[in-house]
């Protein structure tokens, strides 16, 4: 009885994977924007990869056909699922910061960008180089000096 | 109730999805506009096959098919890191 349980609802998760894959491929071809883009994105590492990984691992615990290795292949998926799940969102947030602090592409209409008030802006950067720059011609004069005396 | 017969189904259908999903990332991986945008898709690509690649390996009763995935979704977060290191950074560290 636990056995059924287990199989179909691994059964249901990897198509229900498969079903957030196909809304997630489809948002990612049709969004105008990197940013939504990568919201699209983010579905589908979640929703459609560790999803259906982790149940191919409870489908793998009771599919006897493996035999003995079925164990094993439980084992490897739940490894996979439990790696997606902490490297996806990771890499989709350096990747996104790279794109917004590395200004690459057109930047998109934002309706409000609070981070951009906290950054430093170009005139700042001037100030703060001018105020630490040296100036010629104060440097001290040297007390002792080899050059002659005029008479 | 017979497992094999039943994960055949379920493997007929997830693989129709599957595949039409890899085609349409494959079309933004060729067409976006930015790197970024390519490496985003090749991103969520490597991650789909490698969770695919464990439903076949079910299937073919392979556990070598099944633990190249490992290495599959280490490689795509790999990716993700070099692209962010060079483009802050202009290098990119070992």
């Amino acid at each position: 009885m636990i056995e059924e349980i287990l199989f179909v609802v691994g059964s249901v998760a990897i198509l229900l994977g498969a079903i957030y894959d196909l809304i997630a491929a489809i948002g990612l071809l049709r969004f105008p924007d990197f940013y939504m883009r990568s919201h699209a994105a983010t579905v589908g590492t979640i929703g459609g990869a560790t999803l259906p990984v982790f149940g191919a691992g409870l489908v793998a615990l009771v599919y006897h056909p493996l035999g003995s290795q079925r164990f094993f292949m439980a084992g490897i998926a739940f490894t996979v699922g439990v790696l997606i799940l902490l490297i996806a969102p990771t890499g989709s947030h350096s990747l996104v910061s790279a794109v917004y602090f590395g200004r690459i592409g057109k930047k998109s209409k934002l309706v409000i960008d609070q981070l951009e008030e906290d950054l430093p802006k170009r005139s700042d950067v001037a100030e703060l180089v001018k105020e630490h720059e040296e100036i010629p011609g104060e440097e001290e004069e040297p007390m002792f000096s080899f050059r002659r005396v005029g008479r | 109730m017979n497992f094999e017969v039943a994960f055949l189904d379920v493997l007929y259908f997830s693989a129709v999805i599957y595949a039409l999903a890899f085609i349409l990332y494959g079309i933004r991986a060729i067409k976006g506009p930015t790197t970024a945008d390519i490496i985003l898709a090749v991103d969520c690509l490597s991650f789909d096959m490698a969770a695919f690649m464990v439903v076949l390996g079910i299937y073919f009763k392979s556990i070598m098919l099944a633990s190249g995935a490992i290495i599959l979704a280490l490689w795509a977060f790999m990716l993700d890191l070099y692209y962010t290191k060079y483009v802050l950074y202009g290098e990119v560290e070992v």
